[in-house]
């Protein structure tokens, strides 16, 4: 009964989301909603370290630079096709993930954010100055979109349902990883470390291996944002973009698939949708955010469900009495 | 040459007490609720932008006046801070006390760039001008900040171990339930430390009003820094705070001579990682 | 299960309320007063109106505002917009006939905020864009705008800008002129033989530090250099090593806001070598931030000159500073004149569609505006002139103006 329930209920987002831009359209929502997809590829990423394993990562930004710059320098200094840039970015991930992962291993808590924290500020920094191989501040320029037998992906419409396929394709790795015994593991050593000692598992591997994951999703989603986007500079990667994918993670719910998807449309799309509220429309937004933070610690979808079962507990109750 | 040691060793150490100071007043609220403030770099614009924007701009108040006021509004701010976010937080796990910081800190932001608008302003002439010493000319302003900060370490220290608050403070640092066992109002506690950090940042924010204007985002630097000179002092101790604020400080002032200055932003956050790798408990550490 | 649901309900309504709400034009103006003084509200000629998507028509021109008003800079954002109000009410008030529409949306000061504000206003429906400021932005809106066929004039001034995209047209000098005057200037006036070139590791610095070392290169001057990033808590480390190297002059190339920091730390460290800096030294709210015995007898560029003998100066100056409280600067004066190019288009392209204007702001020809007179070349560059000044005191006082060839 409930499996059926379920599965209608992903036939309709599915279908929603093919047929998104078509009915909402326009060449500014468009462009919105690639952002969104490439956000929640990313997110899927950091849900494995910072949901799962509950470390947390706040130098996500710098991991995307890496990504869109190897993908980005290959195409500009030396002609690589984006997609060997995809496939670069992937190496670069897990190459930073292992890089990163076991110096994590020694710190954790706050002592690994601010770690983080200094490792995006570096990345960012060194990304800025080093003018011959990345542009310096004035960036990377005129990057392709991907072409398929020949056919180039143009920006817009095509390069939305790419990003759609690409991020399904993720979705369903990201689920079958939660699922799996290694899911299990991200979750019992931030749980219980020490059971999850004493039945076998690895810890450091395990710790690493989250590490890895979120890495590789984040230089991945930099690579496609690099060629989504056609330009890219080390301003863009900093610290506050690192916040908001946190934030997107906390909104949608820690540790859920579905709800990482939910967190980075709201958190993308909702401050354009206060956009109407003028010179306020900032304040208003990180108010929201804030307020879940303290009042939603399961994430907005959580948080609305037991608002609901709450209203229907008073009505409910209501129409008894009556009764 | 020497003459550019000497000055790059002042301007490093100057800048180092304000590290320090910063590292102090995070180390405060740490201590006492085990959170980490990461909207510190906030309270201190906060703290600027009050003592310069209202009280001296606005309102026309000579330095003195303005700067005693804006101590008790930086009070409420404090215990309102307390009784708003850390209280609440303090009992959350680690992702939600780092973002719900991190979005306060966001929120302030907004609200005083809708309040005072994005224009960079500043106090002329204060703690200006410059002393010779021989062929050394030493900034005014390096010499206040040494000065104030130290003076402001000492009443700390005396505060700590001779009054009975301070005392009630360093026992809820090391041990909240044994605190609370003891008949000591933690809730309390951590309103009053949180306004005596919260004052600390009006200092830090004050003191840097010469370098840095009153400008938005004129403590997102120091702030970050800040986090580097606790740790590599010594986590929530704030002698070493002071410790690991001038080793940042001259280290960093001093990495120019060897790396291209461009880089020098970067150093403070490599000795950050360096020693969170090797030795996190820092240099004067102990085991929390 | 129910989480799924009500979650996948929030997603829904909120990308269903996002279509609602931007569906009618969403003219969402900054009318808070946010100055430390008081500051009379310029009336807003937006007013809200259900879109228009197809070209339209002649009678009504829609301007979108790509501005910074939050984010990192947000004095940017501000002072265009307010400059920008006040040239349309100003438009209005002296009989226009057209009528004049803003649409401003916020960039937020970043290159994907940039580029949100930028498919908003073109999925408005406007037929022509201002800004976005900086050059990074410009850069990565740059395409889209083009593929729209809207033109957008920006203040940028990147050499990387020049004609790069098809829709675009600069009203600013670009660096390639201005840091030449700038390393002109270490030559001819203070006879330089060894030069420092202090400049910002930002996209502006180092475009203008490549292009002043080039012109060195070309006259045979020695040089060495320095870097800073915007947002160092000091330079002293790098002022002490331009100061031990026995430089006849120093060229700084950094952003006004960086300014107050470099010139304190010149002066706190005794520094007697001569200067000659970037447009920054002369824009009146960074000047408040100094002493003048810092800058006093340093040389810079001017672009925005409150005492120069011309019509719209004279009236800009003070209708800007009545109209706002604020005096007016270079950010201001920069978008005013923006308007001014564009209304000038209009009325030469013959329309008030795209097309037109397009055509109508290649045409523009010595048209007077406060930082000067545009005539638009085949680079579509507006402004070609720039002012060298010797600061007397805080007072930049203006030595003669140079135009490009």
């Amino acid at each position: 009964m409930k499996a059926n329930r379920k599965t209608i209920i992903y036939a309709i987002c599915l279908i929603a989301a093919i047929i998104l831009p078509l009915v909402f359209g326009g060449n500014y929502f468009i462009s919105l909603y690639g952002q969104t997809l490439i956000n929640i590829i990313i997110v899927f990423g950091l849900n494995f370290i910072t949901g799962l394993t509950r470390n947390m990562n706040l130098g996500t930004a710098g991991i995307m630079a890496l990504g869109a710059y190897a993908s980005g320098i290959l195409y500009v200094k030396f002609g690589v096709s984006p997609w060997l840039g995809l496939a670069a970015a992937i190496v670069v991930g897990y190459l930073i993930g292992k890089g990163l992962g076991y110096p994590s291993l020694r710190v954790s808590g706050v002592y690994l954010s601010l770690t983080t924290i200094a490792f995006g500020e570096i990345v960012r920094l060194i990304l800025n100055n080093t003018m011959n191989l990345t542009g310096g501040a004035q960036g990377l320029s005129n990057l392709s979109s991907y072409s398929i037998f020949g056919f180039e992906i143009s920006r817009g419409l095509p390069f939305y349902y790419f990003l759609l396929v690409i991020m399904l394709i993720m979705l369903w790795i990201s689920t079958r990883i939660v699922r799996s015994k290694w899911g299990r593991a991200f979750k019992a050593i931030s749980d219980n470390p020490d059971a999850a000692e004493s039945l076998g598992i690895d810890i450091a591997k395990v710790k690493v291996l989250a590490f890895t994951l979120a890495s590789i999703y984040a230089s991945f989603g930099g690579a496609l944002y690099a060629h989504l986007m056609g330009y890219i500079n080390p301003a863009t990667f900093n610290f506050d973009m690192s916040i908001d994918f946190v934030v997107m993670l906390m909104v949608g719910g820690i540790g859920v698939v579905s709800g990482n998807i939910i967190g980075a449309i709201v958190v993308t799309m909702l401050p354009e949708l206060l956009r109407f509220l003028g010179n306020y429309y900032q304040l208003v937004f990180y108010l929201i955010a804030f307020i879940g933070a303290i009042k939603l610690p399961q994430g907005w979808p959580a948080g609305l469900a037991s608002l609901w079962k709450w209203i229907v507990k008073k009505t409910g109750l209501k129409s008894r009495k009556e009764g | 040459m020497l003459n550019t040691i000497l000055q790059l060793a002042i301007s490093g150490a100057a800048l180092g007490f304000v590290y320090a100071l910063v590292g102090i007043e995070y180390s405060l609220i740490w201590n006492a609720t085990g959170l980490l403030n990461f909207s510190h770099d906030k309270i201190i614009t906060l703290g600027a932008y009050i003592v310069a924007g209202i009280f001296f701009t606005r309102m026309g108040l000579p330095v003195p006046v303005s700067f005693v006021l804006s101590v008790i509004v930086m009070v409420v701010v404090g215990v309102l801070m307390a009784m708003i976010i850390l209280n609440p937080l303090r009992k959350m796990t680690t992702i939600f006390t780092i973002m719900g910081t991190i979005l306060f800190g966001r929120i302030i932001y907004e609200v005083i760039r809708l309040v005072y608008g994005s224009r960079p302003f500043t106090i002329s002439g204060l703690m200006s001008g410059t002393f010779h010493i021989g062929s050394l000319a030493v900034a005014k302003t390096n010499v206040y900040m040494i000065v104030i900060a130290g003076v402001v370490v000492a009443a700390l220290q005396i505060f700590m171990q001779t009054t009975k608050t301070g005392k009630a403070m360093r026992c809820v640092s090391q041990n909240k339930k044994a605190s609370e066992l003891m008949g000591i109002n933690v809730k309390q506690n951590i309103c009053i430390t949180a306004a005596i950090s919260s004052v600390i940042c009006l200092i830090i924010g004050f003191m840097v009003i010469p370098l840095y204007n009153v400008t938005l985002t004129m403590a997102s630097m120091i702030g970050l820094k800040g986090f580097a000179a606790g740790v590599v002092g010594g986590f929530g101790y704030l002698p070493g705070c002071i410790v690991g604020g001038i080793v940042v400080g001259l280290i960093e002032s001093a990495s120019v001579l060897v790396i291209p200055s461009v880089y020098k932003d970067a150093v403070a956050f490599l000795v950050l990682i360096v020693f969170l790798l090797i030795k996190p408990s820092g240099i004067m550490g102990k085991k929390a | 299960m129910k989480k799924k649901l009500l979650g996948l309900l929030l997603a829904v309504s909120m990308v269903v309320s996002l279509t609602a709400c931007s569906g009618g034009s969403d003219t969402a103006s900054d009318t808070s007063t946010t100055d430390t003084t008081e500051t009379t509200d310029t009336a807003e000629s937006d007013s809200a109106e259900t879109a228009d998507d197809a070209a339209a028509s002649s009678d009504v021109l829609k301007i979108g505002v790509a501005a910074a008003t939050t984010g990192s800079d947000p004095l940017e954002g501000e002072r265009m917009v307010q400059a920008l109000e006040l040239a349309v009410q100003e438009y209005t008030d002296n009989g226009g006939t057209i009528q004049v529409e803003l649409d401003i949306q916020d960039s937020q000061g970043t290159t994907d905020g940039a580029l949100n504000a930028v498919q908003r206003l073109i999925s408005d429906g406007c037929q022509v864009i201002i800004g976005p400021h900086k050059s990074t932005q410009v850069l990565a809106v740059g395409e889209t705008v083009d593929a729209a066929g809207v033109p957008f004039v920006s203040g940028g001034t990147s050499p990387n800008l020049v004609g790069q995209f098809d829709t675009l047209f600069t009203c600013r000098t670009n660096d390639e002129l201005t840091a030449v005057i700038g390393a002109q200037a270490c030559i001819d006036e203070l006879g330089a033989q060894k030069v420092g070139i202090f400049y910002g590791s930002d996209d502006y610095g180092s475009g203008g530090f490549t292009v002043a070392s080039q012109y060195f290169e070309e006259n045979g001057i020695e040089y060495v250099s320095e870097v800073y990033n915007s947002g160092d808590t000091d330079v002293s480390g790098q002022v002490l090593s331009l100061m031990n190297q026995d430089l006849d002059c120093i060229l700084v190339w950094a952003h006004g806001a960086d300014m107050p920091l470099i010139f304190r730390t010149m002066n706190q460290l005794g520094s007697e070598v001569p200067v000659v800096a970037a447009s920054g030294i002369a824009i009146g709210q960074y000047l408040d931030l100094m002493e003048a015995e810092w800058v006093d007898g340093y040389y810079g560029i001017g672009e925005w000159i409150a005492n120069r003998d011309s019509e719209v100066v004279q009236h800009f100056g003070p209708a800007f500073e009545e109209a706002t409280g604020e005096p007016a600067e270079m950010f201001s004066a920069t978008y005013y004149g923006a308007f001014l190019a564009v209304m000038d288009a209009v009325e030469k392209g013959g329309g008030t569609d795209s097309a037109s204007i397009m055509e109508g702001l290649k045409q523009v020809s010595g048209l007077s505006v406060p930082l000067g007179t545009y005539t638009c070349d085949e680079n579509q560059q507006l402004l070609h002139e720039a002012v060298l000044v010797q600061m007397d005191g805080k007072d930049p006082v203006e030595i003669r103006t140079i135009t490009a060839e």
